[in-house]
């Protein structure tokens, strides 16, 4: 009976309360996202009521046995009340959603590139040229319009810019061009600060002069640091009227991608990292700055723009893209001890527990099942595109029914909206049931007797004395992987919440709705 | 037929069987109808309480005096004890919990056994009168009823442990004691001596382990591919080395094994010393324990770069084996986040503590004290001392002592620091690191020499049915 119960200056800061030996009704809660509520009540007099209700800072709460943390969080709702205070943490997962993010990673969709109109660039000439932005980045000179450089040049631009206030500049570009036109004529990549209404050069990374031929190719540069960045075509010669057709030469940029990071893959954890350097660099008491427990799913992530979206909300999209094997593994982030952010794939860290139920509650229903999908991505230019369709055969042999479902990823890679459908039907081939269990006991596979906190989400819970059904070790019914989990100290009693909780099943439940202040990516093409 | 039933505030003592302001009801034959209840073992595993459930007590006592003023100024002293205990129980400054002190008839204890009155059951009242209270003749005020809960059924008379003999710092000792075992786990207050301002002016954050013995396991004869042992000797490594785990690549990869234990425990927590010798390079470890011709991977445990010091790390809870014949080792299993920069990581020391019962067995973290700022930079004599306070506090305490006037300054801690024993035996071991440098793996003096203490264990004799 060793469970403390105190509160703390701050996460590594002294300890200023032991409520152990007069706190009441002791309850605390987890869910896949790490330690989630807290709550009781403790007799005080007035004055030291108010200490708590009024002390500044945000003190940390923490349970600890021995040295292990059975519930860590941060003391949000302290409140006043007769005879004494009642105590309301929340974990540290709360700092993900703390303060919002805006930053560009990674782009692969033309429909953000503008034409530069010549109120942002003096030597911008957009009626001179034509533009298209279907799948390609194309400018071709019009027949009849004067081009070159007497006086200033006479270009025609296409741009791109990071969003307002990102945390994040341009580093990189990797594209395929083809090139045709005689000579004079130049195609170039040129990279600016400031906005694309008002930019600042900085440097041209690439460009191609024209030899009267065909010229193609496929370019990966790298720059500094940059706001914006312009593909362009001009005649670098004395003004002469274009003559030719109009299409007859052109530019045309295609399978462009603008990154923030010099990788030539981006990865969920070094976004992740991203967040952790953000976040900690904002609120430094709320999360820890180590990165020390973030994995990395090896899959490239080809559009990552986010706006005003939270930490949480990010990563949330992160661990639903799954990884790069085969079937693609579900992931999770979550902060737990030393409010590290944890990033992995889900159950990866699972225990294996035993129960004995008294009073099982499972209902299953097939409303979950879907064992078949195909994703729906985009073309660069936003159309949408369907990948083939796929399906788990044994799970629809064994329910003798196709539930397909049609995944929207936003991306215009094949690759990755093929691993997000994959993902999905690895998640939804066997429904999860409906079901609550509540026990005094965990036993592990020894037999020896653990205290019920030590389950945690992302465990796996057998009840020892229900059947064993068909299907895989984890088959969702017998045994299953924990989502939430509830304790409650005074009567020494945990609840193991699987997947998908009864709907009559009082269940801990934060709706992140409530917390997030705007929801919404910049290209939200569904 | 004598019953001892006392209330006591730490100045005033009610006596509710002295017959003369108080008397307990009695049968017939003269026999005081009232029995304490006896508490069950508690369902909450929340510390600061004890192994036993509180329990709630009903006294019915007659109030009398020679006048009825006199009956009803007892029966107000009476009012005033249950309103200490209420403001002791809400922890208003300066008021002791109030005690319930109790002595059967027939008893063999020779004295008191006590506990803590908490305060009112739900909304009732802690004290009713009847409802004649204002008879005409009230020198007689009969069927008081006192309600309240009790904690701490029953602490007795003190049993003061030998002092050990002094001892490095991360070495296990145990604590023996020859008198008769306590009936029932008891609380104890542990002092820990050998400290002093002048040579040792800040103590460390630190970790006490106590129950059953802990055991040392000298990380460096775990070696393995890519685990080396290397000496340390200058920075004070407890058996003069330490296990370095070299990466060559970011997978995991395990050490050699520990000393084979053998054991029945319910449970195995193993703390360690560690240094993350990179200023960049962060480190999963896992534990990986062989038994029953199983591998079992316990949780990993982050190690960060924020210092390239030795630290105290828990590594974790390893399940028990159900007979002391079935054995078990361990294995560290080690990640780095990048070979970039050579990084390295030692371990010095694993302690290892079996854990059966987790009232008596436990690691209790305590912060740090700087001794000078509470106590002058003389040359003094200071105690760190673990406090069950059980009867004078609703909190335990973690402080430092300055012996030669009772001086405290406390400290702030983590798991509960209430020391329990079944009595006969107990196992100690205080982990700490630094000290005059903080690169020394033990907690070293102004001289650079590991500190020596020495403990003593004051065990308050528990009874949940007195004898």
């Amino acid at each position: 009976m060793s469970l403390q119960l105190g509160i703390y200056e701050s996460a590594t800061g002294n300890m200023w309360r032991d409520l152990s030996g007069i706190a009441r009704g002791l309850k605390f809660s987890a869910n896949r996202h790490g330690y989630l509520s807290l709550n009781c009540e403790a007799p005080m007099s007035m004055i030291e009521s108010f200490q708590v209700f009024d002390r500044p800072g945000l003190p940390h709460v923490e349970v600890n046995w021995n040295g292990i943390v059975a519930w860590a969080g941060r003391l949000e709702d302290p409140a006043v009340m007769a005879g004494g205070v009642r105590i309301g943490a929340l974990g540290y997962q709360r700092a993900m959603y703390d303060v919002p993010y805006t930053a560009l990673w990674s782009d692969t969709s033309v429909d953000d590139w503008v034409i530069i109109p010549e109120t942002w660039k003096s030597d911008a000439r957009p009626d001179r040229f034509t533009f298209d932005n279907n799948n390609r980045l194309y400018v071709t000179p019009n027949v009849g319009s004067t081009h070159g450089t007497t006086t200033s040049p006479k270009v025609g631009f296409w741009g791109y810019e990071i969003p307002s206030g990102s945390a994040r500049q341009i580093v990189a570009i990797s594209f395929d061009y083809a090139f045709l036109a005689p000579s004079n004529w130049v195609g170039a990549l040129s990279t600016f600060t400031g906005s694309l209404s008002s930019p600042t050069f900085s440097t041209s990374p690439w460009s191609v002069n024209g030899s009267g031929a065909l010229q193609t190719g496929t370019q990966s540069v790298t720059f500094t640091a940059c706001d914006a960045v312009m593909f362009y075509l001009y005649f670098n010669a004395a003004d002469a009227a274009y003559t030719p057709q109009t299409g007859d030469n052109y530019l045309r940029i295609t399978n462009v991608r603008v990154k923030t990071t010099t990788s030539a893959s981006l990865y969920a954890d070094e976004v992740a990292r991203a967040l952790v350097s953000y976040v900690s660099g904002i609120n430094s008491g709320q999360l820890s700055s180590t990165t020390a427990l973030i994995e990395s799913p090896t899959l490239d992530l080809k559009d990552e723009v986010y706006e005003d979206l939270l930490p949480g909300d990010i990563l949330e999209r992160l661990v639903g893209l799954g990884d790069n094997q085969t079937p693609p593994r579900r992931w999770e982030w979550a902060i737990w001890e030393k409010q590290m952010l944890a990033l992995r794939p889900r159950a990866s860290q699972a225990l294996e527990w035993f129960v004995d139920v008294s009073a099982p509650e499972l209902e299953r229903t097939i409303d979950m099942l879907r064992n078949s999908a195909y994703a729906v991505y985009q073309e660069a230019s936003g159309r949408n595109l369907r990948t083939a369709v796929s399906a788990d055969t044994f799970s629809v042999s064994r329910y003798a029914i196709t539930r397909r479902e049609a995944v929207p990823v936003s991306t215009t890679s094949s690759t990755q909206a093929t691993t997000n459908r994959d993902a999905f039907i690895a998640d939804r081939k066997d429904p999860p049931p409906r079901a609550g269990l509540e026990f005094k006991d965990l036993f592990d596979q020894f037999g020896n007797r653990w205290p019920p906190w030590f389950l945690r989400p992302s465990h796996i819970v057998t009840a020892r004395n229900l059947p064993a059904t068909l299907g895989p070790s984890v088959d969702r019914i017998r045994s299953f992987v924990v989502d939430e989990t509830e304790m409650d100290v005074d009567r020494n009693r945990a609840k193991a919440i699987p997947e998908t909780p009864l709907a009559s099943l009082e269940t801990v439940v934060v709706e992140n709705n409530d917390r997030r202040s705007n929801d919404r990516r910049s290209n939200d093409r569904r | 037929m004598t019953v001892v039933l006392k209330l006591y505030d730490g100045s005033t003592t009610l006596n509710l069987n002295d017959l003369t302001n108080y008397a307990l009801p009695t049968d017939d034959n003269g026999t005081p109808l009232w029995a304490p209840t006896v508490p069950m073992l508690s369902e909450s595993p929340l510390s600061g309480r004890g192994p036993y459930e509180d329990t709630i007590e009903e006294i019915e006592v007659h109030v009398r005096g020679s006048t009825g003023a006199n009956a009803l100024a007892a029966y107000a002293a009476l009012a005033t004890m249950m309103e200490t205990a209420l403001r002791a129980q809400k922890g208003e400054g300066g008021i002791a919990p109030v005690r319930l002190q109790y002595r059967p008839h027939n008893s063999s204890l020779g004295a008191d056994v006590q506990a803590v009155v908490l305060g009112r059951v739900g909304m009732d009242q802690m004290i009713t009168a009847p409802p004649d209270l204002n008879r005409a003749d009230n020198k007689e005020i009969s069927g008081v009823r006192l309600r309240f809960w009790v904690r701490w059924k029953w602490i007795g008379a003190d049993d003061t442990w030998s002092t050990s003999s002094a001892t490095d710092i991360g070495t296990p000792v145990t604590l023996t004691d020859a008198s008769t075992p306590p009936q029932s786990t008891s609380p104890c207050k542990l002092n820990i001596s050998g400290f002093n301002p002048s040579t040792t002016p800040t103590l460390s954050a630190g970790v006490l382990l106590v129950g059953v013995l802990p055991m040392a396991q000298a990380a460096e004869s775990m070696t393995a591919s890519k685990y080396t042992s290397v000496s340390d000797t200058t920075n004070k490594a407890k058996s003069g080395s330490v296990l370095r785990y070299t990466p060559t690549d970011t997978a995991f990869n395990l050490s050699g094994a520990s000393t084979t234990y053998n054991g029945a425990a319910r449970h195995w927590l193993v703390y360690a010393t560690v240094r993350n010798n990179s200023g960049s390079a962060t480190w999963r470890i896992r534990m990986a324990q062989t038994a029953l011709g199983k591998l079992i991977y316990a949780p990993e445990v982050p190690i960060d770069a924020s210092i390239t010091t030795p630290r105290i790390v828990c590594l974790g809870v390893l399940a028990g084996m159900e007979q002391s014949t079935q054995q078990f080792t361990i294995k560290l299993d080690i990640a780095a986040s990048t070979t970039s920069g050579s990084p390295t990581l030692d371990i010095d020391t694993l302690y290892i503590l079996p854990v059966h019962n987790d009232e008596v067995s436990k690691a209790i973290q305590f912060e740090s004290i700087d001794l000078v700022g509470a106590f002058s930079a003389s040359s003094t004599s200071v105690s760190l001392v673990f406090d069950d306070r059980v009867l004078t506090s609703l909190t335990p305490a973690v402080y430092a002592l300055k012996v030669s006037n009772s001086d405290k300054v406390d400290t702030g801690y983590k798991t509960d620091p209430i020391i329990f024993t079944e009595g006969g035996a107990l196992g100690a071991c205080l982990i700490m690191t630094g000290g005059n440098s903080t690169a020394h793996w033990l907690f070293t003096n102004s001289s650079g020499t590991v500190v020596q203490v020495q403990y003593q264990l004051v065990l308050h004799n528990a009874y949940i049915s007195t004898p």
